[in-house]
């Protein structure tokens, strides 16, 4: 055993620890992004499906001589009556009458978007309908 | 002339091994260790990378699954508002007994045909009296291209003859 081969073995092992930690250091942070993503993913399909039931309400399903303005409006209400999962943040927009109600749901960095359309629910009257202000307040939660 | 004698012989290992630099351990210890080390953090890095894959494919699928959403219930809201006479019959025939309430310019919108490029094809369209199935693809936009496809089960009411919403019973991968 002499100096020299000490000193060689010292710097490998060091070089080779260095590089180790900081491979381990950038795999555990990102396995912990994934985890927190992975998480939020799960928040926005929670939400979602919360959604899908209230919208399930028999008492949405109209019949065709409902304007789909109104019949947007019952939607947006629905959708709105229970606060949203924790962490998520819901927007609902409603760009014009008989155009898709679009529910967007965010956690963190992650997003999901739906556009429900009012005429699917049992149909609806495409006559003029009610102004969005009847909904103004419930733009975002 | 007395021949020489033979001089004893005497073991060249150990001749040789009186010769030779005396050899440490360290040296071997911090190659194995550096080796060990390296393997374990390629290993942890490859299954950080795999789990990122996962997540990847999981916003993909989720991204789809919200299109094919969207197209289902532009599909049904337009066969409730403009084409009941449609709910009833089978896709195929669509295009022959539906002309009684769409134009061929408003079915092949409604199949998403003909360049509609509402991003989505109706492929089938299987009525019973109480309910019907829609089968809906994604024309696979992206890179790599992902086509996917939605089962729809369509709930139907009568007098008058129109849709509930559409509930996704599945999804189904498209082999290129």
């Amino acid at each position: 055993m002499s100096l020299l081969e000490v000193l060689l073995g010292g710097v490998l092992f060091l070089g080779s620890s260095a590089a180790s930690l900081l491979v381990w250091s950038q795999a555990v942070e990102a396995m912990a992004a994934d985890a927190r993503r992975l998480q939020a993913l799960d928040g926005l399909e929670a939400e979602l499906r919360a959604a899908e039931i209230r919208l399930l309400d028999p008492g949405l399903l109209a019949s065709p001589a409902v304007a789909c303005g109104e019949l947007t409006g019952r939607l947006a209400l629905a959708l709105e009556r229970e606060p949203p999962v924790a962490g998520v943040v819901r927007q609902l927009h409603w760009p014009a009458a008989g155009e898709p109600l679009r529910l967007q749901v965010m956690a963190g960095d992650q997003r999901r978007e739906r556009s429900y359309s009012p005429a699917a629910f049992g149909g609806c009257n495409p006559a003029p309908a009610l102004a969005p202000a009847a909904l103004e307040g419930h733009g975002a939660t | 002339m007395r021949p020489a004698l033979p001089r004893p012989l005497r073991p060249r290992s150990l001749r040789g091994a009186a010769n030779e630099p005396e050899r440490g351990f360290i040296l071997p210890v911090a190659i194995g260790a550096s080796l060990l080390l390296l393997l374990g953090s390629m290993s942890l890095h490859s299954v950080a990378l795999q789990g990122r894959l996962a997540h990847a494919s999981r916003e993909v699928l989720a991204g789809q699954e919200d299109a094919l959403a969207g197209a289902a219930q532009q599909l049904v809201g337009q066969l409730n508002l403009r084409h009941p006479c449609l709910l009833s019959l089978p896709r195929e025939r669509w295009s022959e007994e539906g002309r009684s309430c769409a134009t061929p310019q408003e079915l092949a919108v409604l199949l998403g045909d003909g360049g509609s490029g509402s991003g989505w094809r109706l492929l089938d369209w299987r009525p019973t009296p109480v309910s019907a199935q829609a089968l809906i693809e994604l024309d696979g936009r992206g890179s790599p291209p992902q086509p996917r496809r939605g089962v729809f089960a369509v709930a139907l009411l009568t007098e008058p003859l129109r849709a509930q919403p559409p509930r996704l019973l599945g999804l189904r991968g498209v082999t290129p």
